[in-house]
């Protein structure tokens, strides 16, 4: 810390002034490093046109006709770039025009699917929510795509295909899930600078989950859902700008205040409204809550830095190499601040 | 019927008419006559039966509240009365004389402490008596050598040698009552022998300072305020200094008045090419009697050239260019000026305003504004502004001369801001936030600030702590 920084830390503590540091210049930067949106990328975009057209040119003649949507993170603006070695995965959603009585075995639906995309450079494989096709590249896995497959019931209402082939056959079923009325939920839930702030937020919990945790029980969109819940956005009282170091510190108090019996529960806000903690262990649990909190103590400890680069310092430990640490602010250096058009006028 | 004169009695009139209540705050029907007939008749009797049962002295003290109403009724004429009269000072009579039917006729048009304000008058001393209600016999228009011989003989020894002081035209009466005092001329002009004199009553039409601010239930500002650039916004600071009470005004521009001003300034056409301060002078003193104003010709810092204005409670700034006003804080703030300093400016487009008020000493300042809280770095554009930075927002209609869009509503808007600062003598900061139509219309970015105002985010009002930048060129000693 400069010099200067210690001079008044001490001066203005005296007074009861304490200077914080927010980063929020740094939050925007590792959020737009991290950002990964469907539209913006083709790559994704790409693979998911090279897909449905080799379902389209391939599916049997005699199956209902189809329409898809972009389901999972993509389209609910949460989408965080996959850490190095890993490639970005895609949800696609199938809808079939007809009913589940049309399949009473929902696996017949999925083998149809997975007859269509079978090829020799990738593996097509029936799991009990999707089907998933993982492409491969000199034998290497690049990435995959899960489909999920939909009919629609008398309510209008999408079914999804619960089933894999080692399933019994009354246990191929057909299960409510509404993954389009999710993605408008979440989307509806928040409005303007209030919902950019819910989206960086979610995404920098994603990344610091993705480094942080390394199993698949406390799946990131119950952090999205979570958020959902309890995220409310934060501002600064003087300018007005966004405080996503508030905003992160402040749902984690929320999560942590909600923490129930042994784990926090919560609940997809639509069918079929699925516990999305529940196959944590009770280690994995208490494992989370604590790294949780450890969180939550690291924003505080930023915030409660005077100086960025310090704060910035401290919350790399915690999201990763992708959040920026800008260089020591140096206080006796004297800076040109420039010439500004302000408009304004008496 | 002839009814004798009536004196003394709470709301009578001297013939015996009886007031009821004030027309104002009477609601009733207009078609029911009956009904306010009835109404009318019963006020009356239980007035009149209230009055009964007072003693004669609590009486006559209800009927001192309402001597001017009285006299008013009776058909006393009314005269101007400017001055804060006191015992100390010599009162004089502005008289117009004209010739009616070959006489010579004087009417009293003002009382003023020495320099008169209307024209073709001269000046009559007058003298100046406190009396009790009790020493005043029944007042008319018209008194004669009667009246005059009671009322002496009223007087205890030093208010009978003014009455007959010689050198005295008339008398005003005080006499005091629950309001503070009612104000009574009672003129006789030149010299008359004893048994033929005669005198006129007047009542005191007060417009003195004192008197006009209580009228608006408010209460006066014993300070000195100095305000510096009387554009649209510091026109109107002037102006609710002034109608709240502050005693003295030092206003401070150099800028004439031009047609371009009229949409949104205080002043209007027949001040065009004037001097800005010269008129809002004059029409601040027109606007509110007694005012202590000064005008200085001059740019602010050239006024402020030797330091700080001495006996100055607050100095409001409304220049409209930052860089100046900044200047001054920061040399305020060197030297320790013992002043409150508002700031006030208004932004484009109707997308808001700020008055910021600091006091030297203490941190929290405008030039904090100017920083980037994060890194304690100096920025160009100040944080809280309401346009998104890097977008020129004035206008060129003449090919010469840009001019920043906003309305008059957003000067005054602005305007009241700053006059709360001063009044209340806190530090702080206030901002408002109008609309976006028209900065949409302009194709105008908001800034975060703004859109948080505009959603009520954040507060309007903020105090110090809030945004004291601890590396504050100006205000972090
Ligand atoms: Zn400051």
């Amino acid at each position: 810390m400069a010099a200067g920084s210690l001079q008044y830390i001490e001066r203005y503590s005296q007074k009861g002034i304490f200077p914080m540091a927010h980063a929020q210049s740094q939050f925007e930067s590792f959020h737009d490093e991290i950002l990964l949106s469907f539209d913006t990328n083709a790559k994704l975009r790409e693979r998911r046109e090279a897909l449905l057209k080799d379902l389209k040119d391939n599916i049997d003649e005699d199956a209902h006709g189809y329409s898809h949507f972009i389901q999972g993170s993509y389209a609910l603006h949460t989408g965080v770039t996959p850490l190095p070695d890993n490639d970005p995965d895609m949800d696609v959603g199938l809808i079939f025009d007809c009913s589940p009585e049309d399949y009473p075995d929902s696996l017949t639906l999925k083998k149809i699917v997975r007859k269509a995309l079978e090829r020799p450079n990738r593996t097509v494989k029936i799991r009990r929510p999707c089907v998933t096709v993982t492409y491969l590249k000199d034998g290497k896995v690049t990435h995959h795509i899960d489909l999920a497959i939909y009919t629609l019931n008398a309510d209008s209402q999408t079914q999804l295909a619960k089933s894999r082939e080692t399933d019994a056959v009354e246990d191929r079923i057909w299960e409510a899930s509404e993954a389009r009325e999710l993605i408008k939920k979440i989307a509806d839930r928040f409005e303007g600078d209030d919902r950019k702030q819910f989206r960086r937020v979610v995404r920098a919990l994603k990344r610091w989950r993705d480094i942080k945790l390394g199993h698949a029980n406390a799946p990131s969109v119950g952090l999205t859902v979570a958020a959902y819940n309890w995220f409310s956005a934060r501002y600064d009282n003087v300018d007005g700008r966004p405080r996503d170091l508030l905003a992160i510190r402040d749902l984690l108090n929320e999560l942590l205040s909600n923490w129930s019996w042994s784990r926090l529960e919560v609940h997809l806000p639509v069918a079929p409204n699925t516990d999305l903690f529940e196959k944590m262990t009770e280690a994995q649990a208490s494992d989370l809550k604590q790294r949780l909190k450890g969180l939550r103590d690291s924003l505080s400890e930023a915030l409660d830095q005077p100086d960025t680069h310090e704060a910035c310092k401290v919350l790399k430990k915690q999201f990763g190499n992708d959040f920026p640490v800008p260089p020591k602010s140096d206080t006796t250096k004297e800076v040109f601040a420039g010439v500004s058009l302000t408009g304004r006028s008496a | 019927m002839k009814t004798p004169p009536f004196w003394g009695w709470p709301h009578i009139s001297d013939s015996g008419s009886i007031c009821v209540n004030d027309k104002e705050g009477l609601d009733y029907d207009p078609d029911d006559f009956e009904g306010v007939l009835g109404w009318l008749v019963c006020e009356a009797a239980k007035l009149l039966h209230e009055n009964q049962l007072l003693s004669e002295d609590k009486r006559l003290q209800a009927f001192s509240d309402e001597l001017e109403g009285y006299l008013k009724c009776c058909g006393a004429k009314p005269v101007r009365c400017d001055a804060l009269l006191a015992n100390s000072q010599q009162l004089y009579a502005e008289v117009r004389t004209h010739k009616e039917r070959a006489r010579y006729v004087s009417t009293v048009l003002r009382v003023n402490t020495g320099s008169t304000s209307t024209s073709s008058t001269q000046q009559e001393k007058l003298g100046f008596l406190d009396v009790s209600i009790q020493q005043l016999p029944r007042l008319r228009t018209n008194l004669d050598p009667e009246w005059r011989d009671e009322f002496l003989s009223r007087l205890d020894s030093s208010q009978y040698d003014v009455a007959l002081s010689t050198e005295y035209r008339g008398l005003v009466l005080r006499t005091a009552n629950s309001y503070g005092a009612a104000l009574v001329l009672v003129y006789w002009g030149r010299k008359q022998k004893k048994d033929e004199w005669q005198a006129h009553t007047y009542y005191l039409q007060r417009q003195d300072r004192d008197y006009v601010i209580q009228r608006t239930g408010g209460s006066t500002y014993d300070r000195h305020v100095v305000i510096a650039g009387l554009g649209a916004i510091g026109s109107r600071v002037a102006e609710h200094l002034a109608l709240a009470g502050v005693k003295k005004l030092t206003l401070v521009d150099h800028d004439k008045f031009s047609a371009d001003n009229l949409g949104r300034h205080l002043l209007g056409m027949d001040a065009i090419g004037e001097h800005k301060i010269t008129e809002l002078e004059k029409h601040l003193k027109n606007r509110i009697p007694g005012l202590n104003i000064s005008a200085q010709k001059a740019h602010i810092n050239k006024f402020l050239r030797k330091g700080f204005p001495q006996g100055t409670d607050a100095i409001v700034l409304t220049t409209g260019n930052s860089p100046t006003e900044r200047a001054i804080i920061r040399r305020a703030y060197q030297e320790d000026w013992p002043t409150l300093i508002v700031s006030a400016s208004v932004e484009a487009w109707g997308l808001g305003g700020h008055a910021i008020a600091m006091r030297p000493g203490s941190p929290g300042c405008l030039e904090c504004l100017y920083y980037d809280p994060d890194f304690q770095n100096p920025v160009a554009q100040m944080r809280t502004s309401l346009i998104a930075p890097g977008q020129s927002v004035t206008r060129q209609l003449t090919g010469c001369g840009a001019f920043t869009p906003y309305s008059s509503i957003d000067a005054n808007r602005t305007a009241m801001l700053a006059v709360e600062r001063v009044l209340d003598n806190l530090s702080g900061y206030s901002r408002w936030a109008g609309k976006i139509e028209q900065a949409r219309q302009a194709g105008i970015q908001p800034s975060a600030t703004y859109r948080s105002l505009a959603e009520a985010r954040i507060p309007l009002t903020l105090e110090p702590p809030d945004y004291i930048q601890p590396e504050c060129i100006c205000c972090s000693n």
